[in-house]
């Protein structure tokens, strides 16, 4: 046992009476050891002139002002109120006695040979300039005296000539004096504090009262306890010690606390705090539970502490701080002098364990603490920096101190008396730090000190009731899950979810319209405004309305009826607009049926929704027969998963059928109670489920959404998005409701940033939607070109995933009027329900939060009870009021789980969409978007359920367990990433996985990278350990390849090495290696697409290029490509590597040319030398 | 994940509302005004495959009315 006092004489019969306690006993005997303290004797230095050592946390601190000299960090200002007639004079005599007796306050810092070494003065006389408040008022005194001991906060010392002590007196009005001395850290702790008020007022008696007892004289002084701690931890004491910490500190966690802002970081120490009162009853109850628990109330505050810290965090393995004195020689008691030392206490609340189970873990860590507290915090890090056991960042970042005695009042003959003043400190070296004490009432008392610069107060309060309301639950309820115990009371929390809900009015779903009403009366208004832009074709509002009135006649002459689900399986563009009108018009459901999926999943939707009518082109779906398909005549059909055959309507061989139909509108066949559109979402059953939306809410949210684009009829915003994502809803009905002008966007011009660029500023486009992805692509472009022509952009509205962080500034700079909006919603609940006006600070860090709800739609975040959670706590967002839809179709078991009843509702039966969104508000009810409590990710905007990518991936027969999730892949992109076992011997090849899911899956749910592993890694749960599966990276580790590395073996092929090794980020790459695989996607292949043809002018497509695959089939397409242009790719290739080595002679390797930002601009030059 | 749900064997009650839309709801906690308890309280599952059985007609009340009185 190392707690056994050195030295100590241990018996036999002893230790075997230790060895049978429990550990619960044991370590509390090891408590009761500790605080007992060693016996033996410190020995006195020999006063032979030579400067003694300093201490270890001398050392350190020292080291720390080295290197900030003039830093105001350690300077410690303490105010004394002095109440009675005061002696100025024997009050600075006896200051004098104090600086006498204690070596400390006498001593200044040699640095000799990079090491400090103490001076000790003989001497050292204090003045004690003294200040006269006296003529002023009282609070102009008391704001005198604040500021006083700002401005000694703020002075440094010079701890090489001291001296490190400085004193000064004021003169109160009424006769009380405040006298306010400054030390610096380095020779001083808050113990300290008690000695020195306890020898000024020993002496200030006897320098006033005749006869009066003087202090007895110290055995020791500070440096005799330095050179003893010194000379008991030597090396092997030390290795013992540290394999312990080492331990402790093994992947320590940083807290996460809520930042007040994006990029506010503990960088900076202004300081603040808020004051913390828990009465007698509460700590009666806390000492209580202590008792029981055998524990100290210490113990069970910190286990609060933490459980509240996991709250606000949503982290359950924390680093929290326990200070201790560090006195535990009883010789150390009497003396002023930095002995104070931090124990890191590790605690890990994982398992959902109940507040007792809180109580003990934070009990063993403390008696783990105590047993190895000789080694100071300091010597600890040092130790474990230097061994790289620790990262350079903050350590310890929260910390809880509890004075078990309360500062004393000081009362002396003569009517006089001493008391410590509080002034809340302006700097502090932790995020925040709970700073209590005993007070003479029988409550604990103090404050939460807190980085100002990173917390909010508001936040911080909010965690102070939150301390106190859980110390009370988890007192009286031990048994309970800790983290199912309250930190907010009811009635306040319950009072915060009604505020910051954004409320509703319960008739806006019932009477915001329908989504073809709103356009038919921005029709009526102006029916010769420009409608429709797309290409060449150019409809007024007139001309879409007839079009699609058109249609609806024909789809319902078809049988086409209310609440049908009719599919659309057209490219983005001017028919497909009509198409979607046209359904709502016929009182019908629009279904899109992407064409570019699979038609293994299209045959799947046609089955899963049922659909009667699929609108679409003959050259689209290649129908399987051609039968009888409905009123309208003979129709070809799609062949759905469970056989039944689909109708489909082909607007090319029926176009003259249409054309005869009236161009009136057709009845009113729907109204805000019907649904409007049915999305498919990736399921994470492993089927997509179809998510059914109402015309009323999704007509509140247009409008709302109008009013937060401030869209007018001038306007003009480019549809960018896939039907299949409902952003589309917005950029086409939101539009057409505002009277302004929809332009769409054709598919291979929404990935090739150059055209799309063009058409922006050529459209004039002033409203822009979609995910960042694609707003990254067309900034990109412009910004990376010398004279961008200037874009009109005004209002930019981001959702559907998180936008990347330098994006709103690179905006900015390409458009400097534009507004940056983020939105964030659900397909399940009318598209989106938050906005936010992204704002940047000084240094260009965006704030993107999910903001305050569009009108009529409520926000909730509840807990996993279901209960509304104070400000900074991460918890589920519900979304109600007009948000939620009407579920998914045909799935009653999962619409009633995430449809779930409204307790909050002011219209009864209400309900709230559980979001699946882990957020958090913050204090001004600003929703933070945090991540996802399931396991959905998004990459591009596009929802992805990684259990439906493994259900189609096992469905092959030489895959065994298959585990998908995103990874970060070159440049910091996030990639979908497959891990997997194979089932026989045999593993299959990546090409043949990849061509396998193609056939099966949306492009976007087929992974970019596969890796076989011989088993995936679990947890000692057995849980999947996620952070254990990691992206080899194609250039340090190539088994996800199929082959050896094989180097270009022509001017060509270099040249197109270095452009895809510049768009991947990737430093080496092969020319057989998959562009995909690399972490390609469809748009890096068009920035790789649009780069080639800047520097070749041959003419190349993203679809030419995605079919290559590698650099040697691309480099062979471009040949033949070439030839057709009369042009030798190989000679321009030639000139380009010449023009690079000549413009810089230390160019890297040949693979790398186009990592050169200035190619481009040389290439421009080189045509007309390869023609 | 912390956040999820640990009490899957907590009871929840089959609710259902005015406009005959299914959900499930803690036993024990109030309900919310608007929706009632439909049999006794059992294990989450089991309400949602009784309500995957019952909820055949996923339209809401007012509007099955509705159409079919137009």
């Amino acid at each position: 046992m190392t707690t056994v006092p050195d030295g100590g004489e241990v018996n036999a019969d002893l230790l075997a009476d230790l060895e049978s306690l429990s550990d619960e006993q044991r370590a509390l005997l090891t408590l009761e050891l500790s605080d007992n303290g060693r016996s033996d004797e410190i020995p006195c230095l020999p006063s032979d002139g030579s400067a003694p050592r300093a201490s270890f946390a001398q050392e350190g601190m020292w080291y720390l002002e080295q290197q900030n000299p003039g830093s105001t960090a350690y300077v410690m200002p303490v105010g004394i109120r002095i109440r009675g007639d005061l002696s100025p004079g024997a009050l600075e005599r006896a200051l004098t006695a104090v600086v006498d007796r204690h070596e400390s306050l006498r001593t200044t810092f040699a640095d000799i040979d990079g090491r400090p070494r103490l001076r000790v003065a003989e001497r050292a006389a204090v003045p004690l300039p003294v200040t006269d408040l006296s003529a002023l008022g009282a609070d102009a005194a008391d704001a005198a005296v604040a500021a006083a001991h700002r401005e000694e906060a703020e002075r440094p010392f010079d701890i090489a000539e001291g001296p490190l002590l400085r004193a000064r007196l004021m003169v109160l009005p009424g006769g009380d004096h405040v006298l306010l001395v400054t030390f610096h850290h380095l020779v001083a702790d808050g113990w300290s504090m008690g000695v020195f008020l306890g020898d000024l007022a020993a002496f200030y008696a006897r320098e006033t009262i005749p006869g009066a007892p003087e202090p007895a004289p110290l055995a020791v002084q500070y440096a005799d306890h330095a050179a003893w701690q010194r000379a008991a931890l030597d090396d092997r004491r030390t290795g013992g010690l540290l394999a312990y910490w080492r331990e402790q500190f093994d992947r320590i966690p940083v807290l996460d606390l809520p930042a007040r802002r994006p990029g506010a970081t503990a960088g900076s120490w202004r300081g603040s705090s808020v004051p913390l009162d828990f009465g007698p009853d509460l700590t009666g109850l806390v000492e209580s539970r202590a008792t029981a628990a055998r524990a100290t109330p210490y113990m069970v505050l910190v286990a609060a502490v933490a459980v509240v810290l996991a709250r606000w965090t949503e982290q359950r393995d924390l680093l929290i701080g326990m200070p201790v004195a560090g006195r535990d020689h009883p010789a150390t008691e009497k003396l002023v002098g930095l002995f104070v030392n931090t124990l890191p206490l590790r605690l890990r609340l994982d398992g959902d364990p109940t507040f007792a189970e809180v109580i003990d873990r934070v009990r063993d860590a403390c008696v783990g603490a105590l047993d190895h507290q000789a080694l100071p915090f300091g010597q600890m890090v040092r130790h474990l920096r230097a061994e790289h056991a620790l990262g350079s960042g903050p350590l310890l970042q929260a910390m809880v101190a509890l004075r078990n005695v309360p500062m004393p009042v000081l009362e002396l003959p003569g009517g006089l008396s001493l008391e410590l003043l509080d002034h809340p400190s302006v700097s502090t070296k932790f995020d925040i730090c709970l700073d209590l004490a005993v007070d003479s009432k029988g409550g604990v008392g103090g404050r939460i000190e807190f980085n100002a610069e990173l917390l909010d107060p508001a936040v911080v309060a909010a965690m102070r009731d939150g301390i106190q309301v859980l110390l009370e639950a988890g007192a009286e309820r031990p048994e309970s899950p800790a983290f199912d115990l309250p930190i907010g009371s009811a009635g306040r929390l319950a009072e915060l979810a009604t505020r910051w809900s954004g409320g509703s009015d319960p008739e806006a779903a019932r009477t915001s319209g329908t989504l073809h009403g709103l356009f038919e009366r921005a029709v009526d208004a102006s029916p010769d405004a420009e409608a429709l832009v797309c290409a060449e074709e150019r409809l007024t509002y007139a001309d879409l309305d007839r079009r699609a009135n058109r249609l609806a006649w024909h789809l319902r002459a078809s049988g086409v009826g209310t609440e049908d689900l009719v599919g659309v399986c057209l490219p983005r563009g001017a028919e497909a607009v009509v198409a979607l009108m046209a359904i709502l018009k016929a009182g019908a459901v629009y279904v899109p049926f992407d064409p570019s999926y699979p038609l293994a999943r299209l045959s799947y939707m046609a089955a899963d929704s049922g659909t009667p009518l699929i609108i679409t082109r003959s050259s689209i779906l290649r129908p399987e027969t051609s039968e009888d398909g409905g009123a309208s005549g003979p129709r070809p059909v799609l062949r759905a998963e469970d056989g039944r055959p689909v109708p489909l309507l082909c607007l090319d061989t029926e176009q003259e059928l249409i054309a005869e139909r009236p161009p009136d509108r057709p009845p009113a066949a729907a109204g805000e109670p019907n649904a409007c559109y049915m999305l498919y979402t990736s399921g994470s059953t492993g089927m997509p489920k179809g998510a059914v939306n109402e015309h009323g809410r999704v007509a509140n949210t247009l409008k709302g959404l109008d009013h937060v684009y401030g869209t007018r009829p001038a306007d003009r915003m480019l549809a960018i998005s896939s039907l299949n994502y409902d952003m589309s809803v917005y950029e086409i009905f939101g539009t057409l409701a505002a009277g302004a002008t929809v332009v769409v966007c054709g598919q291979e011009t929404s990935t090739d940033p150059e055209r799309l660029y063009r058409l922006v500023h050529d459209e004039r486009i002033t409203c822009w939607s979609s995910a960042p992805a694609f707003l990254d692509l067309l900034v990109g472009y412009g910004t990376s070109r010398p004279d961008p022509p200037p874009l009109v952009l005004r209002s930019v509205g981001l959702g559907g995933d998180r936008i990347p962080p330098a994006l709103p500034a690179r905006l900015r700079d390409l458009v400097p009027g534009a507004r940056l909006i983020n939105l964030a919603g659900m397909t399940e609940s009318s598209y989106c329900t938050l906005s936010y006006d992204v704002t940047m600070d000084a240094a260009g860090r965006a704030d993107t939060a999910w903001g305050r709800p569009l009108p009529n739609h409520e926000v909730y975040i509840l807990d996993r009870l279901g209960r509304p959670v104070p400000e900074g706590v991460p918890g589920q967002l519900h979304v109600g009021g007009a948000a939620p839809g009407r579920g998914y179709w045909r799935r009653p078991a999962l619409t009633a789980e995430r449809f779930v009843p409204n307790p909050f509702a002011n219209e009864p039966g209400g309900r709230l969409y559980a979001t699946g969104d882990l957020v958090r508000f913050r204090s001004d009810g600003t929703v933070e978007f945090l991540g996802r409590i399931d396991h959905q990710m998004k990459i591009r905007g596009l929802r992805i359920e990684p259990q439906e990518i493994e259900f189609a991936l096992a469905a092959h027969p030489a895959v065994d367990e298959p585990f998908v999730s995103v990874q970060t892949g070159p440049l910091g992109r996030p990639l979908l990433c497959a891990h997997l076992t194979v089932a026989g011997d045999t593993a299959p090849g990546v090409g043949e996985l990849r061509a396998f899911l193609g056939r099966r899956l949306p492009g976007h749910l087929v992974p970019s990278a596969f890796v076989i592993v011989d088993r995936l890694p679990l947890l000692p749960n057995g849980k999947l350990d996620r952070s254990a599966l990691s992206l080899p990276l194609p250039e340090s580790d190539r088994s996800a390849l199929d082959h050896e590395l094989v180097p270009p073996k022509d001017d060509l092929e270099r040249v197109l090495c270095g452009v895809w090794s510049s768009v991947l980020g990737i430093e080496r790459l092969g020319v057989q290696d998959d562009f995909f695989l690399l972490g390609g996607h469809s748009l890096l292949a068009t920035q790789t697409v649009s780069r080639l043809r800047d520097m070749f002018a041959v003419p190349l497509s993203i679809p030419d290029m995605i079919g290559c695959g590698t650099v040697r089939e691309l480099a062979g397409y471009m040949r033949t490509a070439g030839e057709r242009a009369d042009m030798d790719v190989d000679v321009v290739a030639g000139v380009i590597l010449e023009v690079l080595e000549t413009t810089d002679a230390e160019a890297p390797a040949a693979g790398n040319a186009a990592a050169d930002p200035d190619l481009t601009d040389d290439q421009e030059r080189t045509h007309d030398k390869a023609r | 994940m912390a956040h999820e749900s640990h009490e899957s064997s907590a009871a929840y009650h089959v609710v259902i509302n005015d406009e005959e839309q299914y959900s499930i709801w803690r036993a024990g906690m109030e309900l919310p005004a608007g929706w009632h308890a439909v049999g006794r309280p059992r294990p989450k599952d089991e309400c949602l495959a009784y309500i995957e059985e019952q909820w055949t007609d996923m339209r809401p009340a007012s509007l099955r009315r509705a159409i079919r009185d137009s």
